[in-house]
């Protein structure tokens, strides 16, 4: 499948009713921008797509630099390959879960993390992924203004339910996003979510994942820069080099096994 | 080597970081620095101090309460997929303590964390998208079960287990651990804890109770009135404690009522303020908190004694940690 056909997906986004009772509410408003935003991404998604570039990460007062590889298949499947100083981490976003790799062997990552962080830096798959679930519902939350462009602001909310064992009732991984859409251009200006530390599920801690340009490849715009930002301060800046679309990547690639 | 506190140091912390933050109050067979007013942990030199509000002995079931103080106010935390932060240590509900502890002390603040595990899946075909859906299914896994008592003291619990098995799991003959659920603090203090619900554990002191009842069935009740008042009764149903708080020119504050011992009702104020902290500790590999609004106690206001109103004050630095106490007596306290 070399392209995912967007008509499956805007079927998604619009309908109110056809999951029946207990969907969330999709604000027409909220559809009507996503849909702009889809048309300017063409009529179909990359099936997959390899971008390469370099990022400067800021820790503790210092800035270190390498290259980031970013691989993408579907909707679910997304991987980042960081290298800074000689040292790999690699972030795998599967079907079954994320986990990160280093050094020090495999670990998963948090359900929550995983849901929040899977596709950020791609931001038009993410958002596909969370519309095509049942249990997501879109709200918009009005035009404002940054700088000399007007944003759209949207609220995308799922929820997946991890266990559907009455003693587990109400447990889900529940993944709140806020997009910042351009309403001129309807490309993604920026998304936030929250992200969580071990052992700390109670305590979110806001990510805001900022794209400042764009280009195309391969007839799709990609994100060429890109800003992570945690609780507000600089975490990585990413400059996306070169993008190959549809170059047969497989499953295997994004095995987290 | 700084680079490679980016990628590999800060994964080596996982295991430090992933549990919880430092070790505050004072720990069994920790070494302590006594000082009249404070102790300091000469392990981690957290400084904890006590300003005692109540202290009435019962049969079993002591009532105490005090105004606690632990100046390791930052954890390091672990974002998975993210590295190291500092955040600022937190209560059981995961709000900022900024080292005032404020948990009921009766019964003592039991913190716990859980996280979900994946334990089996499941495929389907989906036409749409012409992809294999696989769906997870995943279960609570409880644990890091600690018991903070009236001294501010963590005492922690080598009890975890899964809150039940999936059903999908169990289909397809997967079963997972979902007890014991009880155990004896690590620390050696004797402590048992009870997590038969997990979201609601209780312990129990060996020596003497500080649960809700007590093996004579005395009990101390907590109730929270219309209006935010706190009250604490004992099983007489005589008030040993209310809280109330309120604002006043002087800004906010709470009010902690209790009676002495001619039976008179007397009175410590404490004054907040509001001050901005940031960690800026600057450490390779972790990443600052930015700056935050914090909620610290300015002054602590005694009973008058001879129209005079014996005060704590306290200071502050940029990270939030305190950096002087003044006295009632007029001595000070400096770090």
């Amino acid at each position: 499948m070399r392209f995912l056909r967007f008509a499956a997906i805007l079927l998604l986004i619009t309908p109110l009713s056809v999951f029946g009772q207990g969907t969330p509410v999709r604000d027409q408003r909220a559809v009507d921008v996503l849909q702009r935003l889809l048309v300017v991404f063409g009529s179909t998604l990359p099936g997959d797509y390899t971008a390469s570039g370099t990022l400067t990460v800021y820790a503790g007062g210092s800035e270190d630099s390498g290259t980031i590889r970013i691989l993408g298949k579907g909707l679910r499947q997304y991987r980042e390959e960081i290298t800074v100083g000689g040292q790999k981490q690699e972030l795998t976003f599967a079907a079954l879960g994320a986990k990160v790799t280093d050094g020090l062997g495999k670990r998963p990552i948090s359900p929550a993390n995983a849901e929040s962080m899977r596709g950020a830096i791609f931001p038009l798959t993410r958002i596909a992924s969370d519309l095509v679930q049942a249990t997501t519902g879109v709200e918009y939350l009005g035009l404002e203004g940054e700088k000399t462009a007007a944003l759209h602001h949207l609220r995308i909310r799922t929820a997946s339910f991890l266990d559907e064992d009455p003693k587990e009732a109400g447990t889900s991984v529940q993944t709140e996003t806020e997009v910042w859409i351009d309403a001129t251009t309807y490309l993604p200006r920026k998304i936030s979510f929250n992200v969580f530390a071990e052992g700390a599920p109670k305590e979110p801690i806001p990510m805001e994942v900022v794209y400042t340009a764009w280009a195309n490849f391969g007839g799709a715009p990609f994100p060429i820069q890109v800003e992570k930002h945690l609780n507000g301060t600089l975490l990585s800046r990413i400059t996306i080099q070169s993008v190959a679309i549809n170059s047969g990547l497989t499953d295997a690639q994004f095995s987290n096994r | 080597m700084r680079k490679l506190t980016i990628l590999a140091l800060v994964f080596v912390a996982v295991q430090i970081c992933a549990a919880q933050g430092p070790a505050t109050g004072r720990p069994p067979f920790g070494s302590f620095q006594d000082g009249e007013f404070d102790s300091v942990n000469l392990y981690n030199l957290n400084v904890n101090f006590a300003i005692p509000i109540v202290s009435m002995p019962g049969r079993g079931l002591n009532f105490n309460y005090a105004l606690v103080y632990d100046s390791s106010v930052w954890k390091k935390a672990y974002i998975s997929g993210v590295g190291n932060v500092w955040r600022p240590v937190t209560d059981a509900s995961g709000n900022a303590t900024w080292g005032w502890k404020r948990t009921d002390l009766v019964p003592g603040g039991i913190a716990y964390s859980t996280r979900q595990d994946e334990i089996c899946s499941t495929e389907r075909w989906h036409p749409a998208l012409q992809e294999w859906i696989i769906t997870p299914y995943y279960a609570t896994y409880y644990y890091n079960y600690a018991y903070t008592d009236a001294d501010g003291t963590r005492h922690p619990f080598d009890v975890a287990f899964y809150g039940s098995n999936p059903s999908q799991c169990v289909s397809q003959g997967i079963q997972i651990p979902t007890g014991p659920r009880t155990g004896t603090a690590t620390d050696g203090s004797g402590i048992l804890l009870d997590a038969s619900s997990p979201t609601a554990p209780t312990v129990t002191e060996k020596f003497g109770g500080v649960s809700t009842f007590d093996s004579n069935g005395n009990f101390i009740t907590k109730t929270t009135l219309t209006g935010g008042e706190v009250q604490w009764k004992d099983t007489l149903g005589r008030i040993v404690l209310r809280i109330v708080s309120g604002s006043d020119a002087g800004g906010n504050f709470r009010d902690y009522f209790f009676r002495d011992a001619s039976g008179t009702e007397q009175k410590y104020r404490e004054r907040l303020k509001t001050i901005t902290v940031s960690s800026a500790f600057l450490c390779s590999g972790v990443q600052d908190y930015n700056s935050v609004s914090a909620i610290v106690v300015d002054k602590i206001e005694l009973p008058q004694v001879d129209g005079i109103t014996p005060t704590y004050v306290f200071s502050y630095d940029s990270k939030g940690r305190f950096t002087q106490v003044a006295l009632p007596t007029g001595g000070t306290y400096t770090y």
